[in-house]
């Protein structure tokens, strides 16, 4: 059995110069026809509208809890980031799903920001839309 | 009883206390090697149907990598032929939902700091652009995402219908100057836009936290440009481009009574919805705009002929396969657009079935419409088949050549254009040194311990990939199971060898293990222009491995030898091709097999089924149906004697 690994560790070490944790197949291309690589494109199949929505929610809201612990009042930046992040999930008018909503509430939970600052982010990403609003809500609620 | 064993029996029923309320489960990963890039092995880790990887890429850097589990085991199991061993790991509710925010929160936090790369370049290219016109240059043109559905007017007759209907709408709704007034007071923004003073140079990359980049001048340029041009798409109500949308005749796009009543409805709410962008205090509102506007004139030409009319979502960027290729492996295209087609067929019985469409179910109709329009483009025209890189979201670009120059000093302009170059560079360097990869420190296994370690979970044991071997995967896995509170391990075999397997159970096993061992007589794998030269398979015959490897040096030295007067005909692939296949014999010399062939396509009916996402997912039952090629054994955790 040592011997065994001595040779493993012994041909690793052969080839280490070409080693490194990277795909060997490039022409796979071909197989991505009918298949994205990426978690959230691959989420927006057709086959599975509810994990779709989850992987979006997931996004939205681990998004939401890191800014909201490292960064405060950059809003344009915020919603910016959220743009990007929702075209991933094959989504360009983020503001009318109310996913998002819900899920930038659950972040700000999770993130635990204090009432204040879920105000500001109502008051700054609702515009002035009540069911919005709630949505946020709604979601900080679910995730405290 | 003794002390030490009733401490041991304690720190047991502790363990198991912890997980009892509701125990879940990630999955350590280790993918054996393959030639090339990944001769060295691979390791990821699971955390229900996402998989987290770090791969090595250019220039030079190791990025985080988030795949949905079906996707990562056809990729790596079945079209890179390499076997997977899983360690199951039973952790607390608490400690999973803080290993996959950690992860997560990494990927995306990477994702931002390498899209900051490329919105740098962006910024240098735009002001150099923005200086040439300033000296009077006029041939330097941008190119807008989501311009190319309506730009350049390509002269069809008179102006969209529906389009005109959205143009009333925003009118009646914002009142008759609403549009000119928001065009001139985006022009006016854009010509009072100045570079930031702060230089972007100095932003750290390696700041904690989740990284904050201030939105650079070309962003900020680049969004007000693309709402002038949706605003003017929408006040001159233009058609569609006729190269930007799909129309086939094919019977099958024949709307259903109910499909068409539930895309006229998203088309009426899609008008409400773009009339309440255009006043959006978001940033980034024009290109959302200009895709709504498009699918709104596809959607309205769907409902008028009641065939679906699907803008053409294939990014700008997409990879091309030549007409060539296609035609090589048109069988695998074949079976691909079949499959592309069942999938097209399941989105839209969602909505014949009733569903309410929003834009996501939208997207979904038409990325799975894209998919198989394009393949059958592919095969039914004899054309080059583009191949997305990306998610599939319509984004055409247009070149825009009527900038607008911000009243800016030539002096201040050419500063900003040193600065921004600079910033670029700075950037480049700071990413390298940040994300550099290292075959040893800073490489697939490392860093997930890294992220495991950021986390504060307990696993049950620290690894320390600095002062051991665990650097490279296979020792990795044998550390973790070893240490970690590893429930259950299970083996995921090679696509060919579960393949060989099953053959072998059927057959005369002799003269089917004769028959796959070679490249000639396989009826598993075809030759794949990107494996190494080889003639027999070591993977699976590990005392005769010195003997085949010999064979397989032999012959890819002949490769050499036949290579080089083959040089000015296929310029250097033999060559190369042999090269490497007597590089790859080396370690099989060795009894070290790490070359075992790989596949740029599999049929779906070969394929191994996608149970796996069932089967690791959740929580942990007592019987479990295992799917062909996986073999599993299952132990008890270990006692944690240590931090």
């Amino acid at each position: 059995m040592r011997s065994d690994g001595a040779l493993l560790v012994l041909a690793a070490a052969m080839v280490a110069p070409l080693a490194g944790c990277s795909v060997s197949v490039s022409s796979w291309s071909l197989s991505k026809s009918v298949r994205s690589s990426s978690h959230s494109s691959d989420s927006s199949s057709s086959s599975s509208p509810g994990a779709a929505e989850r992987a979006y929610r997931e996004d939205v809201s681990d998004y939401t809890r890191a800014f909201a612990r490292s960064h405060r009042g950059d809003f344009q930046g915020f919603q910016a980031d959220i743009g990007r992040l929702a075209e991933e999930h094959g989504i360009t008018n983020w503001e009318e799903n109310p996913a998002t909503y819900t899920a930038i509430g659950e972040g700000l939970g999770r993130a635990k920001v204090s009432d204040a600052e879920l105000m500001a982010y109502k008051r700054n990403l609702s515009g002035g839309d009540a069911t919005k609003a709630a949505a946020i809500q709604e979601g900080f609620d679910s995730a405290r | 009883m003794r002390p030490v064993p009733l401490l041991a029996l304690a720190a047991l029923l502790l363990a198991r206390a912890a997980f009892a309320a509701s125990p879940r489960f990630v999955d350590y990963l280790y993918i054996e090697a393959n030639e090339g890039g990944s001769s060295g092995g691979h390791a990821a880790i699971r955390f229900g149907d996402e998989v987290y990887h770090f791969q090595h890429e250019r220039p030079g850097v190791l990025r985080l990598h988030r795949d949905d589990w079906r996707h990562f085991r056809y990729a790596y199991a079945v079209l890179e032929n390499r076997t997977m061993h899983t360690s199951r790991v039973a952790v607390a509710e608490a400690t999973y939902a803080r290993l996959r925010e950690e992860f997560s929160e990494r990927y995306l936090s990477e994702r931002r700091v390498f899209e900051q790369r490329d919105v740098l370049c962006d910024d240098r290219m735009l002001l150099e652009v923005l200086l040439a016109r300033q000296r009077g240059g006029t041939g330097a043109t941008l190119r807008i995402r989501g311009g190319g559905f309506f730009f350049p007017e390509d002269g069809r007759s008179g102006p969209s219908a529906a389009a005109l209907a959205l143009r009333m709408h925003v009118l009646e709704t914002y009142g008759p100057d609403a549009i000119g007034q928001r065009a001139a007071e985006i022009r006016a923004e854009l010509a009072r836009l100045a570079p930031a003073s702060d230089d972007p140079a100095t932003i750290d990359v390696a700041a904690p936290g989740f990284p904050h980049f201030p939105r650079t001048f070309s962003t900020r340029y680049r969004d007000l440009l693309t709402a002038l041009l949706a605003l003017r798409a929408l006040d001159d109500a233009l058609p569609l481009r006729r190269d930007a949308y799909w129309s086939p005749t094919d019977a099958g796009l024949q709307l259903e009574a109910t499909e068409r009543r539930a895309l006229d409805a998203y088309a009426d709410r899609l008008t409400g919805e773009l009339t309440r962008l255009l006043r959006s205090a978001r940033p980034d509102w024009g290109f959302a705009f200009l895709a709504g506007m498009a699918r709104l004139e596809a959607l309205r030409a769907s409902g008028e002929t009641g065939r679906l009319v699907l803008l053409d979502a294939f990014p700008p960027e997409s990879e091309v396969m030549p007409r060539s290729s296609v035609r090589q492996r048109r069988e695998a295209v074949l079976d691909l657009r079949a499959e592309a087609d069942d999938e097209f067929m399941r989105t839209r019985a969602r909505i014949q079935g009733g569903e309410t469409v929003d834009e996501a179910t939208f997207a979904a109709l038409e990325a799975a419409g894209n998919r198989f329009l394009e393949l059958d483009a592919a095969i039914t025209q004899d054309r080059a088949l583009r191949v997305p890189s990306g998610p599939l979201l319509p984004s055409r670009d247009a070149p825009w050549s009527d900038l607008i120059v911000p009243h800016l000093p030539s002096d201040d302009l050419v500063r900003s254009v040193a600065q921004a170059r600079a910033a670029e560079e700075g950037f480049a360097r700071r990413l390298q040194d940040r994300y550099g990869y290292n075959l040893i420190t800073r490489n697939c296994v490392s860093e997930i311990f890294r992220t495991v370690s950021a986390a504060g979970a307990d696993l049950g044991w620290h690894v320390d990939t600095g002062w051991s071997l665990d650097f490279i995967p296979f020792v990795s896995a044998r550390t973790v199971n070893a240490t970690w509170n590893v429930v259950q391990q299970s083996t995921i075999r090679s696509y060919r060898r579960s393949r060989l397997d099953d053959m072998v159970g059927g057959d005369n096993a002799f003269r089917v293990r004769l028959r796959e061992s070679n490249v000639v007589t396989s009826t598993i794998y075809r030759r794949n222009a990107d494996d190494s030269f080889f003639v027999l398979f070591t993977d699976d015959v590990v005392p005769l491995r010195p003997l085949f490897g010999t064979v397989n040096l032999a012959a890819a030295l002949g490769a050499v030898a036949a290579g080089l007067p083959l040089l000015p005909v296929d310029h250097g692939h033999t060559l190369w091709s042999g090269v490497r296949g007597a590089l790859f014999s080396l370690p099989e010399l060795a009894f070290v097999s790490l070359r075992k062939g790989s596949f740029d396509y599999v049929p779906r009916d070969r394929r191994p089924r996608d149970t796996g996402a069932e089967i690791f997912a959740g929580a942990a039952s007592a019987e479990r149906r295992w799917p062909a090629g996986v073999t599993t054994f299952t132990r008890r955790p270990p006692a944690r004697t240590g931090a």
